[in-house]
């Protein structure tokens, strides 16, 4: 079980001895303990990373770093964005953006086009401009909790972030290249460089979603320009869909006129073609399809004997409901919902908890999305660690 | 009405046709985001893996930094050997076939697999 309060507890480093940990590099402020099997969930806290504060390590390079649940803490009426400093970030390959020249920098889109083009950031900011709030959330976050484990990064449930992405829409970007006949697919691509031969990363979208209202390219976040960890100067915003497809630093949209056979979109981020994208564990040989929309996910972010609150998305349609057990999910009670940010933001939750006996407490929490879609209490697994969405529990112990 | 107030009820009739089932927004709400030249380094690495485990320094490191290998949950030596294939295969890293077999008994000797 992943109890977000043990997880929070972050133990002084001095305390525990720079030397025993081999993972634990030296300028790491912290621990913090994800509370995975086997007592493997030890990762340093970190400030090192440019632009970033109180990040959990599970990487250096490329890097990867989780965004402590208590970051997304907040009352009902907070923001449910979280702050830049914050958000979590996840390359493949180690050669990534370290350096953009904003007015050097061009976004080209070609391929079936009728004439391709080659935009400036000026050029692209002074098109229509539209906000967005968006849960980005990794398709393996949460692997550091399947069972039995896998192999990839071991994430907490911190592989996702919220915020209010500002930029123009992808389906104005394409007219100003115009589609050829017979095009099918966008495919997008960033600046990061594989090694080698290894294949560069890119994803597809088909080309009726990328033709959505909501598929934006964001060269703002939360406001501000994008942390270049986060995909400065812009990244695409695919609301609804895991973070896989929303690509960092993208300077390049190819138009195809057939699906990409690539390897990150034929082989990589495949998902069991069943309903649910979860197999008997240890299967093998199962038919696949891309991971695309996420499902809905509750998480606890404080739990104390007075209140528990946390944060929850309905994946690709918004937070109907929220709902709490304080018996182990025999029984549930409707939580308080903070504002309504839009279908594809986090929304707040809160359930204030009196006259808890004494002892100890199971609580869980669940979402419902807009179009009924629930959470099950039973984890799926899949050999890629990918899409975990099952109810969330915590342990209160009134004293 | 002036031409220029029609064309803001015009686009404000956009706005909310598209707009609105999305939490967006029109331009114009909030200031511009100014896009600046952006420059970072990053960290020095300082994990290392034990001096034991060389042939994973030589053939594991030049793509990713050691705690990709620290952080794994346990796994069989069939598992490991599949994905030092796939490091090989689809990430066209150097690694000899010949040296599968240590490779991965020096992965199952490391701290997090005991």
């Amino acid at each position: 079980m992943a109890d977000p309060v043990d997880r929070r507890a972050a133990l002084a480093l001095g305390g525990l001895g720079v030397g025993a940990l081999a993972s634990a590099p030296l300028w790491a402020q912290a621990m913090v303990d994800l509370g995975l099997s086997e007592g493997t969930g030890q990762r340093a806290l970190t400030d090192a990373f440019p632009g970033k504060k109180g990040m959990i390590l599970q990487r250096s390079r490329a890097p990867l770093l989780e965004t402590p649940m208590a970051a997304f803490d907040g009352a009902l009426q907070d923001d449910p964005v979280t702050p830049n400093d914050r958000f979590f970030v996840r390359w493949h390959y180690a050669d990534i953006p370290l350096s953009v020249d904003a007015a050097a920098f061009r976004l080209r889109i070609g391929g079936a086009v009728k004439r391709a083009v080659s935009l400036s950031l000026a050029e692209i900011q002074a098109m229509p401009q539209v906000t967005v709030t968006a849960v980005n959330q990794c398709s393996g976050n949460s692997r550091g909790l399947f069972g039995p484990r896998v192999p990839g990064a071991q994430w907490g449930n911190g592989a996702m972030g919220n915020a209010r992405w500002t930029g123009v829409r992808l389906r104005d970007l394409i007219a100003r290249a115009g589609t050829a006949p017979g095009v099918v697919q966008v495919k997008c691509a960033g600046l990061d460089q594989p090694p080698g031969d290894a294949p560069h990363f890119a994803k597809s979208l088909a080309l009726d979603h990328a033709e959505n209202d909501d598929v934006i390219v964001a060269y703002g976040m939360n406001g501000a320009a994008l942390p270049l960890l986060n995909g400065f100067p812009l990244r695409l915003i695919v609301p609804g869909w895991y973070s896989t497809y929303w690509i960092k630093a993208l300077d390049s949209i190819e138009l195809l006129t057939g699906p990409d056979t690539g390897f990150w979109m034929a082989k990589a981020y495949q998902i069991p073609e069943t309903e649910d994208a979860g197999v008997k564990p240890g299967t093998t040989g199962f038919p696949t399809v891309p991971i695309s929309r996420m499902p809905p996910r509750a998480f606890f972010t404080r739990t104390t004997p007075q209140e528990a609150r946390g944060i929850a998305m309905g994946g690709d349609a918004g937070v109907a409901k929220v709902e709490v057990s304080l018996d182990g999910g025999a029984q549930w009670q409707v939580a308080q919902l903070g504002p309504d940010h839009g279908p594809y933001s986090f929304r707040r939750w809160a359930m204030p908890l009196t006259g808890l006996a004494r002892g100890p407490h199971d609580l869980a929490v669940r979402t419902t999305n807009t179009r009924g879609e629930g959470q099950k209490p039973v984890p799926i697994w899949n050999p890629g660690g990918y899409m975990r969405s099952s109810i969330e529990t915590a342990r209160v112990v009134v004293a | 009405m002036s031409r220029a107030s029609l064309a803001a009820l015009l686009l404000l009739g956009a706005c909310n046709r598209t707009a609105a089932p999305a939490d967006t927004a029109p331009a114009g709400q909030a200031a511009p985001i100014a896009l600046t030249s952006q420059t970072i380094a990053l960290p020095d690495e300082t994990t290392m893996l034990p001096a034991s485990a060389e042939i994973l320094t030589t053939n594991c490191t030049a793509c990713h930094s050691p705690e990709m290998l620290l952080t794994q949950p346990k796994l069989d030596a069939k598992t490991w050997t599949a994905e030092v294939a796939k490091m090989r295969s689809v990430y066209k890293a150097a690694i000899d076939p010949k040296d599968d077999p240590k490779l991965v008994a020096a992965l199952l000797t490391l701290p997090n697999q005991k």
